[in-house]
Order: C-alpha cells, then structure tokens, then sequence
C-alpha cells in the first residue's frame, strides 16, 4: 500500500555486518494520535529500540534539546505546525534521519516530502511490522559515514536520465519510460554501483522482494526485464552484463547531474 | 473611435430593434420619394399613357379612308408616335420580342405582362426593332416603333417602389441584426457550453454584447460557478471522510495486528486491507490525476509492459503483446491507473489476461482481453457510471469495490481525448479497447 520511496537502490553493502542498526536505536515518535503513537512505540520497543513519543512540534523541540536521537517518525498533519515544516526545519540543523508518515498518499506529497529533506516515506494505514522494517532499513542505511547521506541527485547515462526522487526515468529521446517499482530500484543500485558486480543476494536486498516473497530467480527476471527496456538489444546485453557465477555489471558510465 | 461607435449604439435588445425600424422607415421614406421624384420627371416613359395614346391613333386609323390615313400618322409623328403602315404579308413570319431572346424569356417568365398591349395591339418583331402592331383591315396594320419596352416602366417602378424597398430594407437590416446581436453572441455562448469544463478557471462566456446578452452570459457565468462550488464541497467532504477515515483504520491495524488469536486477526486484517481498498479508490476517483497530471513524451509500451509486470509478480497471468517501444504523448501515471484497473477487473473473473497494444501513426490501440464471462450488452452502456457494479446482486460475493475503477478509467481515457469501447472475446470474454491519440496535438484536442 504504501510508497517504497528510495530508501532502496543507496547502497550495495560489500560487508553485511557494517550495515547492522546498533542495538537500542533511540526512536522519536512526533505523531498526535496518541493511540497509534503508543502502539507503534510498543511494537518498536519489543524490536529493541528505546522510543519517547511527541504529540507537536513544539513538544518535540524540548525532546529534542535535552536527548540524542537516531531517527524521527514525523507524521505530516500535526496540530500547528506540520510535519512538512517541521521536516524542513529540522534539515537546516541537523541530518538526523525522518521517516514521514502521512494519510495523503499522493505521489505530489511523497516527492514534496522527500525533496524537503524526509529520507522515507510511509502512508497511513501502514502495518507496524512494515514501518519497523523501514525504520531499520533506514538506520542501517544511514550508518554508512559515506557519501550516501548525500540527497538523492539525478543521474545520467547514455543519454537516459534517472531521477531518484520522482522515481522517473527517461531515455535519450527524453520521453518518460515506465518502470515496476523493483526495475527502478534495481537500476538505481546498478546506476550507484557502476562498474562493480553485484550479486543476485545483493540485489535481492536492495529491491525489497525479500519482504514479498524470497525468490532468488525473480532478480533475474527483474533484471530481463530492464534489459528490455534499456537496452537496444535485449538479447545482446550492452549496458547489463551478466557475470557468470557473480552477478551482474553495470557498465555504463554515470554521471551526476 | 470604438468607444464612440460602442456609446451611440443602444445596449439593449429592445431599443437596437425599435431603432432599426426607425432606420428602416427613414430608408424607406428617403429613398422612395427619391425613386417618386425620377418617376415623375418623365426619364421613366410611362407606358400607360404611351398606350392609351396608340390605341387611340389606331382607333382613328381604322375608321379613317386610305387617304386620310396619311394625314394622322403624320400628326401622329408631330406627337412623338412613329407608326408606319404595313400589309399583313409583311408581318407573317415575325414573331413576338420577348420569346426571341433568352432575356426576353426570362423576364416575360419572372414577370408576366400584367398589362395588355391597348386594344387590338400585339408586340412583334419588325426588322429587329419590337413594334406595336394594331391591325386596321384586312390588308393592312398599324406599327408603332420607339414605344418603350423596357421592365423600368412607370407602371412597374411607381407603385412597387414603396412596398419593395421596404421589404428590401427591412429584410436586409434584420438580417444584419439579427447575425449581429441575437444569432452569432448565441452561436458563441452554445459553443462554449459545448466545450465547458468544470474545472477550467478561465471565464467560460464572454460578457459581451448587448445587455441581454451580457445579462445572459453572466447568469451562465454565476450557475458555473455554483456548480463548481457545489461539486468541490461535495468532493471536499468526501475526501476529507476518506482522509479522516484513515487514522482510526491505522488505530485498528494496529490493534489487529497485536491481537494473539491468529484467525481472528488474520480476518480483521483482511477486512481492514478491504477498507483500505475502498478508500483508495474513491480517493483515487476524486484526485483527478488525469487533469492534474501533464500531458508527457512518454513510451507507451513500457507503461503496459509494466503493468502486466506488477501483476504477473504478484501470481496473475497478465500478459503483453506488442511492440517493444511506442513513444507518444500520454499522462503516464494515468494511463498506467486505467491499464491497472482493466486488468484488475480481468484477473477478477477470468484466468488469463492479455493486453495487446497495436499502433498507427496517429493512435495507439490498447486492446485489454480476457476470457472470463464477460459483460452482457444490457448493461455495457452503464458500467462506466460511478459506483455501478455489473455483480450488484451477488451482494455477498462482491468483496470488491465500490464500482469506480471502470469510471476512473473512462475519465482517464476521455483525458487522453481517447475513446473506450467494450466487445466480445470469442468464445468467452471481454475486450476492452482503448483507442488514444499519440500525438501532442491530437491528445490536447480535446474538448
């Protein structure tokens, strides 16, 4: 039901244990529905991680300038100020990581929220073991001390044009190419990853598929799929090349734009 | 210059009618005592006196002995009547002026002789030149050369004059009127109801005109704009129920999803992802994403084949024939919607879904086929209305939506200036054909 955003497609993580959330991850729930608020906290508190909850903006001012925080779950219709503000806010003074949550699923929304500084995006009614899942995505992503922290940029290749946060692409003629959500963020790991091979496993990882259903094959599919679509040839791979034994490679040149 | 013109002229329909008579009978009056005035002055030959006047030279001729005879056409000369006598043999063979030439036909035709030749008189032929013969005895006739022929006689142009210009003024003033003031400001304001659209903001009818017109058009102008407020309120509310309904449906996953008896919560979270279907499709229906969303270059085929991915990775045999790439101008967040829904309703009752896209310069046929029951003709014509399910009698089986997927999908298409249309599949099933323009121009021509 909800948007992936581009939580997916950061980063390939070469050492799987780097990207681990470090235990007891300090979460700040801002959100007015005190009963969501208070279960959400529980769910996140029985995953381990230590949670203190702010009805408003306001109140979260004062959390926040007496605490340490890894990472904010901002809901976007708050009394007063909203969570767009807030979010925006926040982004002048620190790069805390914020996962917006909001009852407007519009795509105009999620890519006002993303392009204002939110890292993800979650639309009510979301389940609790989705968000949970989200949220550990999104420390383990932003454990990584690297270049990744750094907003999403439109990337460039070939004359096709991909935009992480629209979640557009386009090709040399600069019309709009349509993608399934696993397509884009497959290209997306494999646009960041030029040039390196990357494993089905990792792969898996990036594209979320592991959450719908473990099915290694299905990369391959994914994968075809693309071929078809960004590629002259489909059966004579230029910019997708499948490494025997290892993966695939990316070999395209990308650059940022 | 205009501000002039725009100050003299009457504003209301009323006054600009009692003026144009007033103009009318003023033309009239003008022109026709000038008309009275050449009549009277003798450039028009009056033929009645010229008659009256032969008949009576011939009367005498007839009654005259031979050698008088002479004695009265040359008086009659000295009157300005040239008549010559002639025997009757020289007469056999000449035929009457008017049926002679083409002209002469058609006027004689357009306009019958309403008036004899005098007593006794025929028009004839006589050397080329038409004459007014009278015929004296048995040998001889009187022919009376010069005696005018023409149609602008004093007995057609006098008393016609009044009736004829009045008519001829009258006619053509109001029918430059009428095209001015009444014909060409409705053809405008039909028009432009004909291509209105609710949620244009621009000024649909010109307030322009005379004052019923305005008054008109500014009367349209207020009822659009009601209509518009009334349909935004009602679609604010609705919306805003969707919105609201939202939090409590989060509360209640939640709950569901901490409850412990597993058969139990596996129900009430499959009834709440229900509900959430529901709002999202009435959400969906009120956005508008098709008169939001831009017309884009986008490739056709990558928005199908897409489609039928996201539905093959979720277990369903949906698939896509058809070119590779087909560029085009489309709203591709919307068309995808539209494929979406078909195809839903297709994975709904039948096994397989195909979607088969064939395109022509100008247009891209979508083609959405399955061989489910299909949809019985009866009720074709209504499944495009919001919230009418083909199924409303199967209540307990109709775990679906609200009936507005095939609604969103005609507006989505009707955006695209496309046209949708339902078909049997043989033997069993439904085909859905999608017919959009490709181009940028035709896309935006529609109304």
């Amino acid at each position: 039901m909800s948007e992936s955003g581009f939580s997916s497609g950061l980063a390939v993580q070469d050492n799987d244990t780097a990207g681990q959330p470090k235990p007891g991850a300090r979460i700040l729930i801002v959100e007015d529905d005190f009963e969501i608020a208070r279960m959400l906290g529980e769910t996140l508190v029985e995953g381990g991680m230590a949670v203190e909850i702010a009805e408003s903006g306001a109140e979260m001012d004062v959390l926040l300038r007496n605490r340490v925080f890894d990472l904010i779950v901002l809901d976007v219709m708050l009394p007063g100020e909203d969570g767009l503000s807030i979010c925006k806010r926040l982004r002048l003074e620190t790069t805390i990581p914020i996962l917006m949550l909001t009852a407007l699923g519009e795509e105009v929304d999620r890519v006002v929220g993303l392009e204002i500084g939110a890292d993800d995006y979650v639309t009510k009614p979301f389940s609790a073991r989705e968000l949970t899942a989200r949220i550990r995505a999104l420390l383990r992503r932003t454990a990584y001390p690297s270049q990744e922290r750094a907003r999403p940029k439109i990337m460039r290749f070939n004359g096709w044009r991909i935009d992480p946060i629209r979640r557009q692409l386009h090709d040399p003629s600069n019309a709009r190419v349509a993608t399934t959500t696993h397509e884009f963020d497959l290209l997306l790991a494999f646009c960041r990853n030029a040039g390196r091979v990357l494993s089905r496993e990792q792969l898996l990882g990036v594209t979320h598929a592991g959450l719908a259903g473990p099915i290694e094959r299905s990369i391959d599919v994914h994968v075809s799929r693309l071929r078809q679509k960004i590629e002259k040839d489909a059966r004579d791979p230029v910019l997708l090349k499948t490494v025997r034994l290892g993966g695939y490679l990316f070999t395209a040149t990308v650059e940022e734009a | 210059m205009k501000t002039l013109l725009r100050r003299l002229v009457p504003q209301s329909l009323r006054v600009q009618l009692m003026a144009i008579i007033l103009v009318a009978m003023l033309v009239v009056i003008v022109i026709g005592s000038a008309f009275e005035r050449i009549t009277n002055s003798g450039y028009v030959p009056d033929m009645e006196i010229v008659a009256e006047r032969a008949g009576v030279v011939a009367a005498l001729l007839r009654q005259a002995p031979a050698e008088e005879r002479a004695v009265i056409l040359k008086a009659a000369k000295d009157a300005g009547l040239d008549f010559r006598l002639l025997s009757l043999e020289q007469l056999a063979g000449t035929s009457s002026p008017q049926q002679r030439t083409t002209m002469g036909r058609i006027i004689n035709t357009l306009f019958p002789p309403d008036r004899e030749p005098p007593l006794g008189g025929r028009w004839l032929m006589i050397s080329d030149q038409p004459a007014l013969v009278f015929t004296l005895d048995q040998g001889t006739a009187a022919a009376l050369f010069g005696a005018p022929d023409t149609l602008l006689t004093s007995q057609f142009v006098s008393p016609a004059t009044y009736y004829l210009l009045a008519l001829v003024v009258l006619f053509v003033l109001f029918s430059f009127f009428a095209v001015w003031a009444v014909t060409d400001p409705l053809k405008r304001i039909s028009a432009a109801v004909g291509s209105a659209e609710l949620d244009n903001d621009d000024e649909l009818f010109v307030e322009r005109g005379s004052i019923e017109m305005v008054g008109l058009a500014r009367a349209l102008n207020t009822m659009r704009a009601r209509i518009r407020t009334m349909i935004d309120n009602r679609t604010r509310m609705l919306r805003s129920v969707s919105h609201d309904l939202r939090t409590p449906l989060t509360r209640l996953r939640l709950r569901a999803e901490r409850m412990d008896d597993g058969v139990l919560r596996g129900a009430m979270l499959s009834d709440i992802g229900h509900i959430e279907g529901l709002i999202d499709e009435t959400l969906t229906y009120l956005r508008h994403d098709v008169s939001t969303e831009e017309l884009q270059r986008a490739d056709i085929a990558s928005v199908l084949q897409t489609v039928c991915a996201e539905f093959t990775d979720v277990g369903f045999s949906v698939s896509y024939t058809g070119p590779d790439r087909l560029p085009g101008w489309c709203k591709p967040n919307a068309l995808a919607r539209a494929i979406t829904n078909l195809c839903d309703n297709g994975v709904k009752f039948a096994p397989n879904v195909k979607v088969v896209l064939t395109a022509t310069d100008e247009a891209a046929l979508i083609e959405v086929i399955d061989n489910g029951p299909g949809i019985p003709e009866t009720v074709r014509a209504r499944v495009f209305e919001p919230f009418y399910k083909v199924d409303a009698s199967r209540g307990a089986n109709a775990k679906r939506g609200f009936g507005l997927g095939l609604s969103i999908v005609a507006d989505i298409v009707h955006g695209h200036g496309g046209i949708i249309e339902l078909d049997d599949n043989r033997p069993t099933g439904l085909v859905v054909k999608v017919d959009l323009p490709r181009g940028l121009v035709a896309a935006q021509a529609m109304p």
